[in-house]
């Protein structure tokens, strides 16, 4: 070590001690008690176990296969239960004039695909 | 009681054991998050360090003393807790009104304490790792290796943070009118 490092080193220290702490000595309060308290509630309510992720994936894949079942169903086409008779066969007439059904859905793919066959209908 | 029996029976779930080590650790956890995060926040980080203790002392293996990792631990929450402030304060001043700075506490009008306050103030804008290293080395008075230990660097990243800190409180304390603190000024209680 050099002197000059030395001095430094004497230097730095001196400035290191005078530089004033805000911390008190000890903490003004105990803090076991609140500690306590924390892990206590920590006990009474578990934290929720993780969610497997195979059953996250089942979830998924069976919420996608309902939605697409119900998109399927809705896009196949029923009959308005508001319309009256008069107005279905209307309909019906409608459809047998632009046969087979154009097929915009795979729903109605799927109609068309079943009554391709009924062409006595 | 011999700290690594207390450890192993908190291990096992024993409160008891627990709250022995609180109790001897309690105050340089604190003292640790007051120079960081000041005293306002401090007892909260304080708490919330030996919560996180207790949940992971699992995890702790021994190899390093409990007095390093929880320290660890507290350098680690109260980074963590003024990041959020920062950004908290960022968002008011882009979205909300001013803040206005509080009144200072009575106790500050006293000469040591606003010569302490105003010097914290420089430290308190010093770059997060330099402020660690000064509070660590210097307060806490441990050496560079346990606080390059602490900080997961090395003991030569310590020295060199603490020579650039150095220089910059230096340079704003000249900047600041008040030259750098003077002997017999020391406005804390020390340890």
């Amino acid at each position: 070590m050099t002197p000059d490092s030395t001095h430094q080193d004497r230097s730095a220290d001196a400035f290191w001690e005078n530089l004033p702490d805000r911390a008190p000595a000890s903490t003004p309060v105990d803090l076991w008690p609140g500690v306590r308290a924390r892990i206590a509630a920590d006990r009474i309510v578990p934290l929720p176990a993780r969610e497997p992720r195979w059953r996250i994936a089942v979830s998924f894949a069976a919420g996608l296969l309902t939605g697409l079942a119900l998109w399927f169903l809705a896009s196949s086409g029923t009959a308005d239960p508001t319309l009256s008779a008069e107005e279905i066969i209307a309909q019906d007439a409608v459809f047998e004039t632009f046969d087979p059904i154009p097929p915009t859905s795979i729903g109605g793919i799927y109609f068309a695909t079943l009554t391709t066959g009924d062409e006595g209908r | 009681m011999d700290e690594g029996a207390l450890i192993e029976l908190a291990r096992g779930g024993d409160e008891e054991a627990f709250g022995e080590l609180v109790g001897r650790h309690q105050d340089r956890v604190y003292r640790t998050a007051v120079r960081l995060v000041g005293a306002d926040d401090a007892f909260d980080i304080s708490q919330e360090v030996f919560v996180k203790a207790w949940r992971e002392l699992k995890r702790f293996r021994g190899s390093a003393a409990l007095s390093t990792w929880l320290y660890r631990m507290t350098v680690n929450l109260s980074l963590n807790h003024l990041r959020s402030a920062r950004r908290e304060t960022d968002r008011r001043e882009r979205y909300g009104p001013g803040v206005s700075s509080s009144p200072p506490a009575p106790d500050t009008a006293l000469e040591d304490s606003e010569f302490t306050d105003r010097v914290w103030a420089v430290i308190d804008a010093l770059p997060e790792r330099q402020r660690t290293a000064v509070v660590l080395h210097r307060f806490e008075e441990l050496s560079a290796a346990e606080t390059a230990t602490i900080m997961g660097l090395s003991t030569g990243a310590v020295e060199s943070l603490l020579h650039r800190a150095r220089q910059a409180l230096l340079e704003a304390f000249r900047a600041g009118g008040f030259g750098s603190p003077e002997p017999g000024r020391e406005g804390g209680e020390k340890k």
